[in-house]
């Protein structure tokens, strides 16, 4: 794994104890830096101060769900620019829908993956988000790789 | 026609036709000498000649080949007699010359009419008969007898013309029917039982009248022979009539020739007598046979008649037997509607008898409130042509103890025969309340077994949800403690068990939940460009672990015809491939699989193969392994696990995609599937349509190919932030709102109720309002009149309603009170934003201008 310094800075929006528990568990072994929200108003507010390296995002939230942040957070690229949230997010949901995932994607989401994951999969797929985001040029949004 | 019947027997009767030939000859001969003898002696000419009538009746029975021979021997019967009579030699020649040409003539005449041989019961016959055997024929002969006579110089030409014919035409007329009679077959009908007394007194009594008529010279009592002839002729036919008639100038031709009967008080020599003798003959004839054409005629009516009324009484029977014993109803009605004519059945069905009903209409019976609509059916039914479709036209009936009965009717219209007018109305009615009633219950049992897959599937669905969520923790924290350095071995080794498991509980839950919402149908289809090969590739690679683990071999053959783009749902066709690979590597021991792919650019299909040289299925069980639940052995699922669903689902998802799925399997050495599905080549111009494959990394921020239901993302134009109010008496709601706003860049400023939002509208100007609709005191409604009326700065500013209810009525309600639109509640991002959006362009302000239009 590649070792970045400082640790890149992970938020994990989930209202579920244990999976919460878990990934913190597994992010902060992979070498990242964790802060946790528990639903959509907490990340929202935590995300209007500050930026994280990637988001991690349950669909599946209490008071305003993923897919509302997700479009408070696409609406307020568009307000204040790009730079203002610019960071890869990586949606989780428990649904095997392909709609959630269809509109997740449409609202600026750069992966979805479907609980229950593979720790390592997870891993990999964040680690592979963040290297493209740090190739990607200045800050022009999240970007993927095509 | 006639001819033909004559001559094919007589064809193959060569013998019975050389008898009847030489018969005719000898017959000719005797007649020909007698005529010569005792006639000729007396008169220049035979008064009669009945020769040619037997060359005629022969002829008619014999076929045209036959006639030749017929006419040769009758020549050279009457040149013999000729002859021996001493007449000298051109006369002997030429005189029975004409005498075959009279014959042949008439033959001719009548075969060329149709007629041969002459049925004298038609009038056509008759008629044909007189023109050729009666006048043509003997006037032709006539015409060569005179000029020979003339030649000779024997006699005057006029009068030798005239006594040939009469006496070739009468012979013919008298003597053709009653030798055409002369057959067994007619012969035997005068004495069936019924006629035979018949026939007998009428023969004695015309014997009686001709001794009395004839024998005598005192009175002409001529007259009474021509009633007696008619009365033959109407008892016994034809036949009768042609044997009296014969008897007739048998006896006046003896009495004459004696100098007895009328015909000798006739003033005048031998001639005059003959010619008035000749005279009362033809008439003779003429009434026999047209008597003969009147009695047939008339039989032949009558028994039309009878045939007629034999057929009406059969269909009679038949159809009342039919009707009689319909359960159906069966009803006729007039133009008026009036019933004419009602089956029994009737009274089983409505309790009325058929008389009850008669001289009734509909009206009578059918319930009131259908009576308009079938009415207009019934009209619109018998109005269509027979051949269209026309529906059966169903209403309700009242009994006569006052039930409701559903019916089903098919009138007919019934048309006059004769004039092809309408004439009434056919009706066949059935009882159809018992079907109604099961197809009402059958299908309310569908909608509940319906409704209850639908619960099933959502129950299922929710379920799995809250099945994954802790799944998610059970496999996260294996997969963790598995990884732990400080874990020994052993205890690594059931974490992995539990591992195992836990993937084993989620591939079962993933089944039985993908399975109901096939079962219900919620699966949809999500077709979008995928690359065959990579597909193949990357799905492989999934199974690849296990393969390794259990020692196989895995062979994968991707054939060069793969296009490099197809359309299809690779998800769901990874699902199916993923399944046949588990399969294969779960019942394969030893060996190998082989996966490969080929497409056919013919019907457009994509085949995938996966082959294993595993434990095989017997032929028998091939059936059944498509069906739910079901696996070769009850005992596999012990030992190899599995819900027994992973092939079901495949052929479902498979005739979603309108594929197919196909085995072929021995036991012991393998098993092979083969899949086909349709999977067009995506044609380069073509927009790439719906997501691209999940596992992929997104594309850049969605634009032109973002879903239709969500509206074009901001980014496109840019946005620009605005100045909001929200008004909204709850706290929560307020802060919620506002913070999405704000985090989205807008400016938000607050109200707690109506008074205040109207205070705030009237100071300052606002982009968009976003107010509650139930709130103590000044509710939503109220603040947005007063902010419309005031003429303030935010008279046409637009304001959204929070509702929860966005039933019609309230948001009616909203608009009337000059708001613009509204949002549900709970409050979703994604709506809000969609809205403010909508609002702040620039077409929206206009709108928002006159509000309530």
């Amino acid at each position: 794994m590649d070792r970045r310094a400082p640790s890149p800075l992970v938020l994990l929006v989930d209202d579920d104890e244990l999976i919460g528990e878990l990934l913190v568990l597994a992010l902060s072994g992979a070498g990242y830096e964790v802060e946790r929200a528990r639903d959509g108003v907490q990340a929202l507010k935590w995300l209007t101060g500050r930026q994280p390296q990637l988001m991690i995002l349950d669909l599946g939230l209490p008071l305003l769900d993923g897919l509302s942040v997700l479009a408070a957070l696409q609406q307020r690229r568009a307000i204040r620019g790009p730079a203002t949230a610019d960071f890869p997010i990586l949606v989780l949901s428990a649904r095997q829908s392909t709609e959630d995932a269809r509109r997740a994607m449409a609202l600026g989401a750069a992966r979805h993956m479907v609980k229950p994951f593979e720790v390592p999969r997870l891993l990999a797929v964040v680690s592979e988000l963040l290297d493209a985001q740090a190739s990607a040029p200045g800050c022009d949004g999240p970007k993927a790789r095509g | 026609m006639s001819q033909e019947l004559a001559s094919a027997p007589s064809h193959r009767r060569l013998w019975p036709d050389m008898g009847l030939v030489g018969l005719a000859g000898l017959l000719v001969f005797g007649l020909a000498y007698f005529n010569l003898s005792e006639i000729s002696t007396r008169h220049v000419t035979a008064p009669l000649w009945p020769a040619n009538a037997i060359l005629i009746a022969v002829m008619s029975r014999l076929r045209p080949g036959r006639w030749a021979l017929t006419l040769g021997l009758g020549l050279a019967a009457m040149v013999a007699a000729s002859l021996l009579r001493g007449t000298a030699m051109p006369l002997a020649l030429t005189l029975p010359l004409a005498n075959v040409v009279d014959a042949l003539l008439c033959v001719a005449g009548l075969r060329w009419a149709g007629t041969l041989p002459p049925d004298l019961r038609r009038l056509k016959d008759a008629g044909a008969f007189l023109v050729f055997g009666g006048l043509a024929a003997p006037l032709a002969a006539g015409l060569i007898a005179a000029t020979a006579r003339q030649l000779t110089g024997s006699g005057h030409f006029l009068q030798n013309l005239f006594d040939w014919w009469a006496a070739r035409g009468l012979g013919t007329l008298v003597f053709t029917p009653a030798l055409l009679a002369l057959t067994p077959a007619r012969l035997v009908r005068l004495i069936t039982p019924r006629r035979r007394w018949w026939a007998l007194g009428l023969a004695t009594a015309l014997a009686v009248f001709l001794a009395a008529v004839f024998l005598q010279t005192r009175y002409p009592a001529l007259f009474t022979i021509m009633p007696l002839l008619m009365l033959i002729t109407f008892y016994l036919g034809l036949t009768g009539g042609a044997l009296a008639i014969l008897a007739t100038t048998l006896a006046a031709l003896y009495a004459t020739l004696r100098g007895l009967g009328p015909f000798s008080l006739v003033r005048g020599d031998a001639a005059a007598q003959m010619t008035f003798l000749q005279v009362f003959l033809l008439f003779g004839v003429v009434t026999v046979v047209a008597v003969a054409v009147l009695v047939e005629r008339e039989q032949r009516s009558q028994r039309e008649r009878m045939r007629l009324r034999d057929e009406l009484i059969e269909s009679e029977r038949r159809f009342r037997a039919w009707a009689d014993n319909a359960s159906d109803v069966v009803a006729y009605s007039g133009l008026d509607g009036a019933f004419l004519y009602l089956s029994p059945s009737v009274e089983r069905l409505l309790g009325y008898t058929p008389a009850e009903l008669v001289g009734q209409s509909i009206e009578a019976i059918i319930h009131p409130d259908d009576l308009r609509a079938a009415t207009r059916a019934i009209r619109a039914r018998v109005s269509a042509p027979r051949e269209s479709e026309r529906p059966p036209v169903v209403y309700r009936v009242i009994t006569k103890t006052g039930a409701l009965l559903w019916v089903e009717a098919r009138p007919e219209l019934l048309l006059d025969p004769e004039s092809g007018e309408p004439a009434g109305v056919s009706d066949i009615v059935s009882d159809i309340t018992a079907r109604r009633e099961i197809a009402a219950s059958l299908s309310a049992a569908k909608e509940a077994a319906e409704a209850a897959t639908r619960a099933k599937t959502d129950f299922l669905a929710n379920m799995s949800h809250e099945i994954r969520t802790p799944l998610t923790a059970i496999l996260g924290f294996s997969s963790l403690l598995e990884n732990l350095d400080t874990l020994s071995e052993e205890a690594r080794r059931y974490v992995r068990r539990i591992v195992a498991g836990g993937r084993v509980l989620l591939s079962v839950v993933n089944d039985i939940l993908d399975f109901s919402k096939l079962e219900a149908g919620q699966v949809h289809l999500d077709p979008a460009p995928f690359d065959p090969q990579e597909f193949v590739r990357s799905t492989a690679e999934l199974i690849a672990p296990q393969i390794e683990s259990k020692g196989l071999s895995f062979a994968l053959a991707l054939s060069p015809g793969l296009p490099s783009s197809l359309i299809g749902d690779s998800t769901r066709l990874r699902q199916i491939l993923l399944n046949l690979l588990n399969n294969a590597v779960k019942f394969t021991a030893k060996g190998g699989v082989t996966l490969s792919a080929d497409y056919d650019p013919g019907s457009g299909e994509l085949r995938l193969v996966v082959a294993d040289t595993g434990t095989g299925i017997p032929s028998d069980k091939l059936d059944q392994l498509f069906e739910r639940f079901s696996q070769v052995d009850g005992s596999i699922s012990r030992h190899y696990g599995g819900t027994g669903l992973g092939l079901a689902i495949c052929k479902s998802l498979l005739d979603l995609m309108a594929g197919r799925i196909m085995v072929a399997s021995e036991v012991g050495r393998g098993t092979r599937f083969e899949v086909h599905v349709p999977a067009p080549q995506e044609q380069a111009a073509a927009p790439r349509i719906g997501l691209p494959p999940l596992a992929a990394p997104a594309q850049e921020e969605p634009g032109g190919d973002a879903p239709a239901a969500d509206p074009t993302p901001a980014e496109e134009g840019g946005a620009a932030p605005v100045r909001i109010l929200v008004v909204d008496d709850v706290a929560e709601n307020r802060e919620l709102v506002r913070l999405l706003l704000d985090f989205m860049g807008h400016e938000v400023e607050e109200a707690a109720g109506g008074e205040e939002a109207c205070r705030l509208a009237q100071a300052e100007r606002f982009d968009l309002i976003l107010m509650d609709m139930q709130m103590p005191r000044v509710d939503g409604l109220a603040a947005s009149r007063r902010i419309r009326a005031s003429g303030g700065p935010n008279a046409a500013t637009p304001i959204l309603a929070f509702t929860a209810n966005v039933l019609g009525e309230q948001v009616e309600q909203c608009l009337a009170a000059g708001m613009n639109d509204h949002i549900s509640k709970p409050i979703l991002a994604d709506e809000l934003t969609a809205k403010v959006r909508q609002w702040m362009s620039p077409a929206a302000g206009a709108e928002a201008a006159a509000p309530g239009d």
